[in-house]
């Protein structure tokens, strides 16, 4: 299930049974616009990011995010995840929800602050907890009403 | 306490904080002793200690074994079956004061400690050196002792002795075993404490707490041991002024004795009431309307509150102008000025580490409260006194510390590193965060703000920079909030 928004997306009822059919999934949600040569290339660069440094933000949550000139706009996708993935890799596990920060590189300042109110709010528990038991996708969207 | 087993434990203290090695001149001069008593003190130390506790190296002097001083201070707090020489003296010393005026046999008092008789006369005239401080006689008529003085003095020595015990934990009193006390007596008067409490919409906090118990306890053994007819002396005038101060302290006082009068099927002198009132009126309160107003404080109060911050902030060299400053400092010298006023005093328990940790505050304030009784007319402000206050400056001064300046990094520079930015600095109020940037503006940044001391990231830096750093995951987890505070140690160390 898509959401209009064009700055965000929420894709309800991933279904994934590995850290790679989660780049499967992001590569085929990203905005046809972009000038990845191949889905290859984005994949890369998300991994790249998560060698530098652990994504994981809160049990159970990811934040897979890069900056790239190939992109042509940004975008978040929130990816909920139907059963939790058991194993990421290594010291991560049973992961619920997949949050991917796509940054056009020197976006405008309007994009970057609303990316920035996003990561503020997830800094807070209670959200991620709101964000986790929501039950359906209208009580999610309700949630990210503000960003 | 004497004053040689005072010097031991300063010298223990003293090592104990040092953890290093120290000279015997060094120590000589801490004690103010010459060298030779401090070898006949370490050697005492280490003879009456399981094993040795003060270590010696030649040329270096002498260090403590920390581990075996640990453990052995934990031992000897688990033993009650067994009581030292003071230990046994405050004991009989309690068992009289309870009853004064009332004799006690000799044989009865001590039956229980097995000693002798030349130990008994020792003991005597310890006791009575310690009961001339408060104005007080040790009579002995034939096999029969009492303690002999005024009411007043009674009960301050009492209450000197309970606060002996360094309680802290006032509920540790339901179970400590080294007092002589009334099992139901106790759980009574912590009901007492805790009705007054609700009633008042406040919380009493240590040491008040303990006084406010000290006081009641001690008016329900000394009523219940000896009558209560004695008490119609008066240990202050009462004026009325006084009583209409504080209606609601004063009423939650008089309910508070009727409590105790039908615990006890006796009727109090009515100074009782005004006493408790003297000890609520004296202690800090905490609750809804003393924190982070300064309302009711008083133009005396505020007076010598900024009195005292002006004077410690020229002494110290350190601002102390902040309104949170002033509220709290200003609720403790309310109650402190009540306190000089009716004569109570609060043991501070933690003095001689307030003395050793913080020497230097402490004597300046000790100076600035001799010029604020000089100014405003007050009896001397006592050492425990000036205890508390230099722990409210000792707090100053760390929390003054110029903030850290901080930068945080991420690939992006709006993804995890935004995200740690709100994390730090709700849990890390000492780092001041200049910037959240993403990797590759770092370098440009560095040349702008060449004053950050701290980079905190959330990816491995490949650049090598010339500024501390930490690695630490978005989750911000235990272990990297550990991390980053032994960093921040570091860095206040090396300023």
């Amino acid at each position: 299930m898509k959401n209009a928004n064009e700055f965000y997306q929420v894709i309800s009822h991933c279904e994934v049974n590995s850290r790679d059919d989660v780049f499967d999934l992001i590569s085929e949600h990203v905005s046809q616009d972009s000038r990845f040569s191949s889905k290859k290339e984005l994949v890369e660069q998300l991994k790249q990011r998560e060698n530098a440094g652990d994504i994981q933000i809160a049990e159970h949550v990811l934040l897979p995010h890069i900056e790239s000139p190939l992109l042509k706009q940004s975008q978040l996708l929130f990816l909920r995840l139907d059963r939790p993935l058991r194993t990421w890799n290594e010291h991560i596990e049973n992961i619920e929800l997949i949050i991917v920060v796509l940054l056009k590189e020197n976006d405008e300042l309007a994009t970057k602050k609303r990316i920035r109110s996003l990561m503020k709010k997830l800094a807070d528990e209670a959200f991620i907890i709101a964000l986790l038991s929501a039950k359906n996708q209208a009580t999610f969207q309700k949630e990210l009403t503000e960003i | 306490m004497s004053s040689k087993e005072n010097r031991e434990q300063r010298l223990l203290l003293f090592f104990s904080k040092k953890q290093d090695y120290v000279t015997s001149e060094e120590l000589a001069n801490l004690l103010n002793v010459s060298k030779k008593t401090v070898y006949r003190l370490i050697k005492k130390i280490n003879d009456e200690s399981d094993g040795t506790l003060l270590l010696s190296e030649k040329g270096r002097g002498y260090k403590l074994d920390y581990e075996k001083y640990i453990s052995q201070n934990r031992l000897r707090s688990t033993k009650t079956s067994h009581y030292t020489p003071a230990e046994r003296r405050k004991r009989v010393m309690e068992e009289l004061l309870l009853s004064s005026p009332k004799a006690k046999n000799v044989y009865d008092l001590y039956e229980e400690y097995y000693v002798g008789d030349s130990v008994i006369s020792t003991d005597e005239q310890i006791i009575s050196k310690e009961l001339a401080e408060y104005d007080l006689v040790l009579a002995r008529k034939n096999r029969t002792i009492a303690i002999i003085g005024k009411e007043a003095n009674i009960r301050k020595a009492i209450s000197d002795l309970i606060q002996l015990l360094n309680i802290i934990d006032i509920d540790e009193l339901r179970s400590n075993k080294q007092l002589n006390f009334n099992n139901y007596d106790v759980l009574f008067v912590l009901d007492q404490l805790r009705m007054m409490e609700k009633q008042l919409n406040i919380t009493i906090p240590y040491p008040y707490n303990v006084n406010i118990f000290s006081h009641l306890y001690i008016l329900i053994s000394r009523s219940r041991k000896v009558g209560t007819s004695i008490f119609a002396e008066k240990v202050a005038e009462v004026s009325d002024g006084q009583k209409e101060k504080d209606l609601i302290l004063h009423h939650v006082a008089q309910e508070t004795i009727t409590n105790v009068e039908n615990y006890l099927h006796e009727i109090l002198s009515e100074n009782e009431a005004y006493y408790l009132y003297q000890y609520l009126v004296s202690s800090r309160m905490e609750g809804k309307e003393t924190i982070g107003t300064h309302v009711n404080f008083s133009s005396e109060v505020e007076q010598i509150t900024r009195f005292y911050l002006d004077e410690m902030s020229t002494l110290l060299n350190t601002s102390t102008k902040n309104e949170a400053i002033f509220v709290d400092l200003g609720n403790h010298i309310k109650p402190m000025l009540n306190r000089l006023a009716h004569n109570i005093r609060v043991k501070n328990s933690l003095l001689t580490q307030i003395k050793m940790g913080y020497g230097q505050i402490y004597q300046q304030v000790t100076k600035v409260s001799q010029h604020v009784s000089e100014k405003y007319h007050f009896p001397e402000i006592n050492e425990d006194e000036n205890g508390f206050i230099t722990l409210y400056f000792a707090r100053i001064i760390e929390s003054n510390q110029v903030p850290i300046k901080t930068i945080i990094m991420c690939t992006t520079g709006v993804g995890t590193s935004e995200l740690l930015k709100v994390k730090v600095a709700k849990k890390f109020p000492e780092l001041e965060i200049i910037a959240v940037v993403s990797t590759k503006d770092s370098k440009k940044l560095l040349r702008t703000y060449t004053d950050i001391e701290l980079i905190l990231t959330t990816v491995q830096l490949t650049n090598q920079v010339p500024i501390t750093t930490l690695l630490v995951s978005a989750m911000f987890t235990a272990d990297d909030q550990r991390r980053l505070q032994k960093k921040i140690e570091v860095i206040y160390e090396e300023r």
